[in-house]
């Protein structure tokens, strides 16, 4: 079984972001990981192929050093990669999408493909939904369970409230994976070593006929959000303090 | 300038910048011994730089100083006790700690370090590898060769021991401000009047700074020197093991690079590679807070796979964390401490080299002393700022040396290792002449110090480093007894010159030396500079060469602290003036009993012992040059200093060779200095003496001329410390009856079965016949001559002991006829 796992590289959500002009960021000193929900999908791709065969193919699209990023999803356990490089950070849902699709048309369709429910730094839950769409693909996204059977995929979904949604899909498919589907391994020294040596394929955004000038959506305004102003404290008598802290939850802050 | 809600104090006594463990601690310490108005300001939050990724190793083993062991158990014992103060853990777990030895130059140090520790109180006791196993089942040791243990020592909790020290700071009454960064210091007349912030100005009689990994920055921005960098520190952890063995202590191999312990049911692996990477040479960005740096899995691999070959289960496990973080780093890989001399009252404590958690409680106390009393009360000589200098601040050179740095923890300490990095800063004019000659040069304070000269057919170059006698102790042993047969040249234009000049030169330096150094014109004078309280600052020679025209020479470690303790100390009203002169001179020294005989065979001075006798000096003619001519000595010879211009140093340096092949002149280098200087008991300031010690103590009473008109500083010191009667301490000279064994620093002394000192700096000295040393007898009682001859003494050397003679006057020549011959 051939399963491509989409894999997005991503600003660690605990890094101080430093705005650099309207629609930047400066990423010199900042910490970039693998997007937590994508690695959701990396290890359910290598449990299915540790137990059935295959091979499982990292597609990135995003900036040089996001090699880092792909080496991890190796010493995961990942055979092998493809880059498609862009030059900055951000690139629109449906470009990334018709990247993803090129290059999966160019390597061979897999049989599952996996994405991440959505990326921790741009929030936009829609490039699985793009990307299924112009495959012709069935998908399921925010997947906490799978189960393969056949030619069929039982995916599970939290729709909130703490009910199930259990739908079948028809391979192959695209799973949004989210938390629950699985406990991603920790790499081991040997495997971290190793995935050094995997192969990864690299190429332009621009050699898959893509032009960055053409995304639909194109950023504005970037900004921080307001910080918090400090603690309150609020004193006097135990009837005093709530009095007042039901005042101010009412009155002031509007949320009781 | 920010606006955010913040209440700035308008005046502070002291204003600490930097809200990391040393930070922390000096607030700690200072609103403990009384002084309260103090501010630490915070650019982040308390931790946010390097504390909050620090190990928090609690080791008391490891280190051949004094000041630094004592500070390591004051560290230990002060996490232990802060819950109790304040409410707050550190999160001590005394679980132990272990240093592995798995080579035989490993453990020959070990030994040697365990025996020091031990005479300083660390409970450390040598366990075989089986022990180990038994403490930590999950290493690999059977190519161990023994363990260190100290039972007492653990892990702290680093966070959780800064914001224990912050609250009783705290509740001191030390206010302690986040989120507000200083961006320099106000000056007025030379000396701190208050620091600036981006929230407005505090006015403030002292400024420290702690800033960390920012602490170069942030002195740049006052022209204050604090050459430390930033470099990338390693440790992993692994997923947790089932069933891990419970209690283990913290393991370290440096042969494999790493410190093993356990962490939340896991193992944490730290790391000191042998060759590490600089980080942000130019500049640490303001906002790096609780940062992390992208690992270098390529760079970092092969150290890794050895570090884990020690503990082998760590290969099967997962990585849950492969964390990198800067830490600074120094030259030296000593802290930078103390009084910066280019601003009054401007106090620096950065540049921990990954000791900050261990060192932090002990260096927070004597700052704190050094603070309110002037004084640090411990020995500082080798960490104080003013021992570096201005070009080791460049980014090439950090970016060079830090390479090393970092490295250095984990190597074995060869006693003869120098530096590799950063080599040839500084260059005598006789560099090239003695490099022809065959000479191993050595770092000395960052000139090419030539260490011995290499025969021919033979490499100048130590092949391999070892704690024993190497190949190269021939050439030593050659150009020692040629000195003491014979006649040597010796270059030690490293020595820092100083002209004072002007109509109160004379009078001021007699103020500020103890000996009278203004007496005769052509004469030079050896004497200390003392401080109020009668401790040494520096020791030096003086010479008068005109009424108003001194030459000062001080040692090549001294040479900022001995330049700002004059100029601190010359009045304002004064026609007094100091030139620094260490690159205008070369120093040549001519020694031994043949020295005169080519002294005048190249001069028409008048050399003879009457004309030029001990303690005179003058310029005279050498060919074409000239050269200040100072008849002293610190090998025990007959001898002479030259004082040669720079340009003519290489043809008064050709001129004496010429003249020495009929006298079979020979080259000696820095090793037969430190023989030489060993056998004749000569001092040497930063090493057998240091700011704790008072000049009667140290056998220089002859320099105290306590009826000198005019006084010196000191004096009143020195009064009362004579007027105390028989000293109780004194440094005496040391020799290993047995000549086989090597003596460096730090080996215990033994008189009547119990510990009497330990040896400050060591040689071989082969006059004497066996490894000599000084050190300071630490007694209960007076400390004479019958003091001597009543004890049995008897010298630790790598736990073995050995019978040793001891003598208060020099084992060589005490009477001085070779001197004045």
């Amino acid at each position: 079984m051939k399963i491509c796992v989409c894999v997005k590289h991503v600003p660690d959500t605990a890094a101080t972001i430093k705005l650099a002009g309207d629609t930047a960021f400066d990423d010199a000193d900042v910490k970039f990981i693998s997007n937590p929900y994508d690695e959701f999908g990396i290890e359910e791709a290598v449990s299915i192929v540790e137990k059935e065969g295959g091979e499982v193919v990292i597609v990135t699209i995003g900036k040089e050093a996001a090699t880092s990023t792909i080496r991890s999803a190796m010493a995961m356990g990942a055979h092998r990669a493809i880059h498609v490089k862009t030059d900055g950070q951000f690139l629109d849902s449906t470009l990334t999408a018709r990247a993803l699709k090129a290059v999966m048309e160019e390597d061979g369709l897999p049989d599952l493909i996996f994405t991440g429910k959505g990326s921790v730094d741009t929030e936009s839950f829609q490039t699985q939904y793009r990307l299924a769409k112009s495959l012709g693909l069935p998908i399921v996204n925010e997947v906490s369970t799978l189960t393969l059977e056949g030619q069929k995929a039982i995916a599970q979904r939290e729709i909130g409230g703490g009910e199930k949604q259990v739908l079948e899909l028809g391979l192959p498919c695209v799973i949004g994976a989210t938390k629950g589907l699985n406990e991603p391994r920790y790499p081991k020294f040997p495997d971290i070593m190793k995935a050094k040596k995997k192969e990864i394929k690299e190429m332009a955004l621009s050699e898959l006929g893509i032009n960055e000038a053409d995304a639909k959506v194109t950023m504005e305004k970037m900004e921080a959000v307001p910080e918090r102003s400090g603690a309150k404290m609020i004193e006097g008598s135990v009837d005093d303090q709530v009095t007042e802290l039901v005042r101010i939850l009412k009155e002031e802050e509007k949320v009781i | 300038m920010d606006t955010k809600n913040i209440n700035l104090p308008k005046h502070a006594s002291v204003v600490i910048v930097g809200g990391g463990i040393i930070g922390c601690s000096i607030a700690y310490h200072l609103g403990h011994m009384g002084c309260k108005d103090v501010v630490l300001l915070e650019r982040d939050e308390l931790t946010s730089g390097t504390t909050w990724h620090a190990a928090g190793l609690m080791v008391t083993f490891g280190s051949s100083s004094e000041t630094a062991t004592e500070m390591r158990i004051y560290g230990r014992d002060l996490y232990n006790s802060l819950e109790a103060e304040t409410g707050l853990s550190s999160g001590f777990t005394p679980v132990g700690f272990i240093e592995a030895a798995s080579n035989a130059d490993r453990l020959e140090e070990y030994r040697r370090v365990a025996a020091f520790n031990r005479y300083c109180g660390v409970d450390v006791n040598e366990i075989s590898p089986r022990e180990i196993k038994d403490l930590f089942p999950l290493a690999r040791v059977d190519d161990l060769l023994a363990g260190f243990y100290v039972k007492e020592d653990g892990r702290v909790n680093p966070v959780d021991g800064t914001m224990a020290l912050a609250k009783g700071a705290r509740n001191q009454g030390v206010k302690i401000i986040e989120g507000v960064a200083s961006t320099g210091v106000i000056k007025k007349d030379g000396k701190v009047a208050g620091v600036k912030t981006n929230y407005g100005d505090i006015t403030a009689d002292v400024v420290v700074n702690c800033a960390g990994m920012w602490a170069r920055q942030l002195g740049d921005v006052d022209g204050v020197n604090i050459p430390n960098q930033a470099a990338e520190h390693y440790y992993l952890i692994t997923e947790e093991i089932d069933n891990i063995p419970k209690n283990m202590p913290v393991l370290e191999d440096p042969s494999h690079y790493g410190y093993y312990r356990e962490e939340v049911g896991g193992l944490m692996i730290g790391l000191f590679e042998p060759v590490c990477a600089p980080w942000k040479l130019n500049k640490v960005p303001e906002t790096f807070s609780f940062g992390e740096i992208e690992p270098d899995w390529d760079r970092m691999g092969p150290f890794l796979e050895k570090a884990m070959s020690r503990v082998p289960i760590t290969q099967e496990l997962g990585i849950k964390k492969f964390f990198c973080g800067p830490e600074s780093f120094t030259a030296d890989l000593s802290a930078i401490i103390g009084e910066a001399p280019e601003v009054k009252n401007y106090f620096v404590c950065a540049g921990l080299n990954s000791v900050g958690i261990i060192m932090g409680p002990g260096l927070g106390r004597m700052m704190a002393q050094w603070i309110m009393e002037g004084d640090p009360g411990v020995d500082i000589t080798g960490f104080n700022i003013d021992r570096l200098h201005t070009y080791q601040n460049n980014k090439e050179y950090r970016a060079h040396r830090t390479v090393e740095s970092l490295g250095k923890v984990y190597k074995c300490h060869y006693p003869f290792k120098s530096a590799e990095t950063a080599r040839g800063a500084k260059q005598s004019a006789f560099y090239e002449r003695l490099k022809d000659q065959g000479a191993y040069f050595k770092d000395v304070s960052g000139w090419e110090g030539a260490d011995w000269f290499a025969g021919e057919g033979q490499k100048a170059k130590i092949e391999k480093h070892s704690w024993g006698k190497d190949a190269w102790f021939k050439n030593w042993e050659a150009e020692h007894k040629a000195t003491r047969e014979n006649v040597i040249l010796m270059d030690m234009s490293f020595m820092s010159k100083f002209m004072v000049q002007g109509r109160d030169a004379g009078k001021v330096l007699n103020y500020i030396s103890a000996n009278d150094v203004n007496a005769k014109i052509n004469q030079t004078t050896y004497t200390p500079w003392l401080n109020e309280k009668g401790k040494l600052e520096a020791d030096l020679t003086v010479t008068k060469l005109e009424e108003e025209k001194f030459l000062v020479v001080v040692t090549d470690t001294m040479h900022r602290h001995a330049e700002t303790w004059l100029k601190r100390n010359i009045p304002a009203d004064a026609h007094c003036f100091v030139t620094d002169m260490t690159s205008a001179y070369a120093q040549l020294n001519v020694q031994g009993p043949k020295s005169r005989e080519l002294m005048q065979a190249v001069t028409d001075a008048d050399m003879s012992n009457d004309a030029f006798p001990y303690r005179h000096a003058r310029e005279i003619a050498i060919g074409y040059g000239r050269a200040i001519c100072v008849r002293l000595t610190y090998l025990g010879e007959l001898g002479y200093e030259l004082y040669i211009p720079t340009e003519q140093a290489v043809h008064v340096h050709d001129t004496l060779v010429e003249a020495g092949k009929e006298l079979n002149l020979t080259h000696a280098g820095l090793k037969a200095l430190g023989s030489l200087r060993m056998e004749k008991g000569y001092r040497d300031y930063g090493h057998d003496m240091d700011n704790t010690d008072d000049p009667y103590e140290c056998g220089l009473g002859f320099t105290i001329k306590l009826d000198k008109p005019g006084g010196f500083i000191g004096k009143e010191a020195c009064e009362k410390k004579k007027a105390e009667g028989p000293l109780k301490r004194r440094l005496a000279q040391v020799l290993v009856k047995d000549p086989e064994p090597m003596m460096y620093h730090a080996e215990v002394i033994i008189r009547d079965g119990k510990n009497a000192g330990y040896v400050r700096s060591g040689s071989y000295c082969w006059t004497l016949g066996g490894a000599a040393g000084l050190f300071m007898i630490e007694a209960d009682e007076a400390v004479d001559q019958a003091y001597i001859d009543n004890g049995k003494w008897e010298i630790n050397i790598a736990g073995k002991v050995y019978p040793a003679q001891v003598s208060l006057k020099p084992m060589y020549d005490p009477q001085m006829k070779k001197i004045k011959a």
